[in-house]
């Protein structure tokens, strides 16, 4: 027998497995630091917990994690933070009640309002963005095949074509929720207790106005150490990266 | 005379000096060299060893952090550096040491490495230390213990544990340090400041104790590791010395004392006859209930105050789950704990949780019901308690003729007084995890991915469709068949012009003419059979022109005298009508087509 094939064979399996056991081991280290903030929480040492929980938020994302940050932030009296890793986990959990009624208390702590709705988005919220994606691409596969192939394959009868349609109305309505909560997520939050909406993305800029902290304004360009935001009410300006941060990173 | 000699002579000793320092200074800058070593290469569990690396002809110390050796605790790290002068020779000396003690038997390899200096890397070479089981006689002096339950741990629960060291009545001993543990697998409360100290027997000896309790809070499932270590001084009576006078006393000694690697088996709750109720509460408790009124008004406030008593995880469990409750409204409760005193740990006591609940009119007369879960670690199992619907009788409201659901609890100025300040605690599981904020859906890439497997469906299906008319339509084979065959005739035909290959130029544009005229032809004939004036006719049918009619005239008889003649008839510039074979081909097939 050759033994190349078989090193080929091994090196694809370990080039397969590499990843996952990788991804597998970060989990479990993410994991770990969340419990341990979640401790470090439960005993009222809030600097310790938003510690582990920022460790654990190099390893991945998750709802729960950026929900537990945000009750550590409002602990330790920062609003805009609390307010701004709310929003994440929103972003990755739109339906969950706790993350809604803290997000809500945390507002009407810091006197901040809301973001006005945006048209679409109760629907985009009413289900989570893996669902909508989930159904977006099932739709249009499932409308391409049975559109493209299957008639080609055999007999093409009513209920191909009635499964397509309806694959192709699932898949444009997910898209559309989609699109909403692509939207929706151009926000990002001010961090610092007073900041200086500036004319021009200099240090040495005038202002015209003022933001405060927890106050949610929709990004409209991004640069090397400002934003230029605008908020619901027309104020608009820039803001430096240490005074905003959008609700999506990459 | 003899003096100015003398001078001299001690004048030029220095300047060799002089120079020979300067010059071996120099020579010894370009030969640094790097050793380690470990000394003693062969002690006892709970003793120290240095080890040390040496820097030789250098002063510039490298950034150097600590080895890492499972089994091996390195620290107080130190600096040296010295200068030897010797035959004129100078020679800088580094030594850069760390403590290194054993808490565990073995054979310790403590890995090589590679330090920069200067811009040069230098190898230090691996070094091996060999640790023996702790002297037998020091075994019955002292030992360090971790008490803990013997059972699995669960994540979420608040273990009670206690590092105690016992010492044999006659040792006399003082703490070197703090203890220190090692395990990442779990979160520990704060160290007390002063041990509990006492004294028991075990085994049939009698020991003294210092004991720390502490709270153990395991972070991560599976066989997970827990070691702790103490540094202690003591007087050993079973060894005796003489002091300065010659009197006898105990030999005083240093040791660190260790747990060992402790395996503890680390479990999430388990997922089976998991009640829904279950709010992370690991323990063991007892739930009682009480309403603050049995008789109130629509819209009046009233406490229903749920007291859970008992010991467990009571900073991590969430607030028991009332149930549907039509004509109340129901805010989230105010939590307070009232700690045991006896328990110096604070596992024990009575956590309460208050509910503010408010009737929206006198029609409800029960309050909602609620449901209780815990989890007993010792017994593995789950406890679910469930207190009935509590009768209420609720009065008519003050403010008469409002809509129920327009009362508000109002303070006695008559402003609405806010909902209970209760942030909803922290989610105890993480739940599903992205590797970015942003979602895959969102990214050019993502949908880059997703159209290129849709374009190769497209092509699939328009390749299926060709194949499928191939087979099912006679009529559009034969016209491929047709397209195909003037095609490549046509470009005989170019490729005979351009040779100026007159024989063959016409006879490949005589056949590119009739099949291109057989794709007109409604009757399916064979294009060889095709003769001129038929596929004149042809052209014509299908709105060909004059020059095409000539054209085709010309190339069949010329064509034909080349075949049935051997020579052609006139003397024609081939070139030419190779451009005109394609313009006529190309004008009726896109007159065709648009037909």
């Amino acid at each position: 027998m050759n033994p190349r094939p078989n090193l080929l064979i091994l090196l694809c399996l370990a080039a397969v497995f590499a990843a996952p056991a990788s991804a597998q081991a970060d989990r479990g280290e993410a994991e770990r630091l969340f419990q341990t903030g979640n401790v470090y929480y439960g005993e009222g040492r809030f600097e310790e917990a938003r510690e582990a929980y920022e460790q654990a938020l190099a390893f991945g994302h998750s709802a729960a994690l950026h929900f537990n940050l945000g009750n550590t932030y409002f602990q330790e009296g920062d609003a805009g933070r609390a307010i701004l890793h709310y929003m994440r986990a929103q972003a990755l959990r739109p339906g969950d009640p706790d993350i809604a009624a803290n997000l809500r208390f945390v507002r009407e702590a810091a006197g901040v309002d809301p973001p006005p709705a945006q048209p679409l988005s109760a629907f985009a919220a009413s289900l989570p963005r893996a669902v909508w994606t989930a159904l977006a691409l099932g739709g249009i596969w499932t409308a391409a095949f049975a559109f493209l192939v299957f008639p080609r394959l055999a007999r093409a009868g009513l209920l191909s074509r009635l499964t397509g349609g309806l694959a192709l109305a699932a898949a444009l309505t997910a898209l559309v929720a989609l699109a909403a909560d692509r939207a929706h997520s151009g926000l990002g939050v001010v961090l610092a207790p007073e900041a200086n909406l500036r004319v021009a993305p200099t240090s040495g800029s005038p202002s015209e106005a003022t933001a405060r902290a927890g106050e949610s304004a929709a990004l409209r360009e991004s640069r090397e150490r400002f934003h230029n935001v605008r908020f619901p009410d027309g104020r608009s300006g820039f803001l430096s990266r240490e005074e905003f941060e959008p609700v999506h990173t990459r | 005379m003899v003096v100015d000699k003398a001078k001299r002579l001690f004048r030029a000793f220095a300047a060799a000096a002089l120079v020979c320092l300067c010059t071996a200074s120099w020579v010894h800058a370009e030969g640094v060299s790097v050793s380690a070593s470990v000394e003693p290469r062969e002690i006892s569990v709970g003793q120290s060893a240095v080890y040390m690396i040496r820097l030789v002809n250098t002063r510039t110390a490298p950034d150097l952090d600590p080895p890492q050796v499972e089994g091996l605790t390195f620290d107080s790290p130190g600096q040296r550096s010295m200068t030897n002068i010797v035959n004129f020779e100078r020679r800088d000396e580094l030594q850069l040491t760390f403590r290194v003690t054993a808490e565990e038997e073995g054979v310790y390899r403590i890995p090589g490495r590679t330090l920069k200096i200067r811009g040069e890397e230098y190898t230090v070479e691996e070094v091996v230390l060999r640790v023996t089981p702790m002297d037998a006689s020091l075994r019955n002096l002292f030992e360090l213990v971790l008490e803990r339950p013997e059972r699995p741990l669960y994540i979420g629960e608040a273990v009670p544990a206690t590092l105690k060291l016992r010492l044999r009545e006659d040792v006399r001993a003082s703490l070197g340090g703090a203890p220190e543990r090692s395990g990442d697998a779990f979160v520990q409360s704060e160290w007390t400041r002063e041990p509990r100290q006492g004294t028991e027997t075990v085994g049939g000896r009698r020991f003294r104790f210092a004991a720390w309790d502490v709270v153990l809070n395991p972070v991560r499932a599976g066989t997970q590791t827990l070691r702790y270590r103490l540094p202690l001084v003591y007087e050993n009576p079973d060894r005796m010395e003489r002091d300065f006078f010659g009197r006898p006393r105990p030999q005083q000694d240093r040791t660190t004392l260790t747990t060992g690697t402790l395996e503890i088996d680390v479990r999430h709750p388990p997922a089976e006859n998991r009640p829904d109720a279950f709010r992370d509460a690991i323990g063991r408790f007892e739930v009682d209930a009480a309403l603050s009124e049995r008789t109130v008004r629509a819209g009046e406030p009233v406490t229903l105050t749920v007291s859970l008593t008992g010991r467990g995880n009571f900073e991590r469990m969430g607030a028991p789950e009332l149930g549907e409750a039509p004509g109340w409204r129901v805010y989230p409760p105010r939590t307070r704990f009232e700690a045991d005193d006896r328990d110096p740990r604070g596992l024990s006591g009575t956590k309460f949780f208050e509910y503010l609940i408010i009737p929206e009119n006198e029609e409800v007369s029960l309050v909602p019901e609620f449901t209780f879960a815990h989890f007993d670690p010792d017994r593995r199992r789950y406890y679910t308690t469930i207190f009935d619907p509590e009768p209420v009788e609720v009065l008519p409201g003050i403010r008469t003729g409002l809509a129920a659901r327009d009362f508000r609890p109002v303070d006695g100025t008559g402003r609405e007084l806010a909902p209970p300040a209760a942030l909803r605690p922290i989610k105890s599981l993480p739940g599903g995890w992205r590797a970015a904020l942003t979602p895959p859906v969102a990214t050019v890439r993502f949908w880059a991915g997703m159209t290129a497997p849709l374009l190769a469906l497209g092509v699939l299906a328009v390749w299926l469709r060709r194949r499928e008319r191939l087979r099912a339509d006679s009529r559009h084979m034969r016209l491929r068949h047709l397209t195909r065959a003037a095609r490549d005739n046509l470009a005989l035909a170019e490729a005979a012009a351009r040779s100026g290959n007159a024989p063959a130029f016409y006879a490949a544009a005589q056949r590119t003419l009739q099949e291109t005229a057989a794709r007109l032809d409604t009757e399916h004939r064979q294009p060889h059979s095709l003769v001129e004036q038929e596929v004149r006719e042809l052209f014509q049918t299908a709105g060909g022109d004059d020059a095409l009619d000539t054209f085709t005239a010309t190339v069949f008889q010329i064509s034909d005298a080349g075949k049935y003649a051997g020579a052609l008839l006139e003397d024609r510039d081939l070139a030419e009508d190779a451009r005109a074979l394609r313009d006529h081909i190309e004008r009726i097939s896109r007159n065709n087509v648009r037909s």
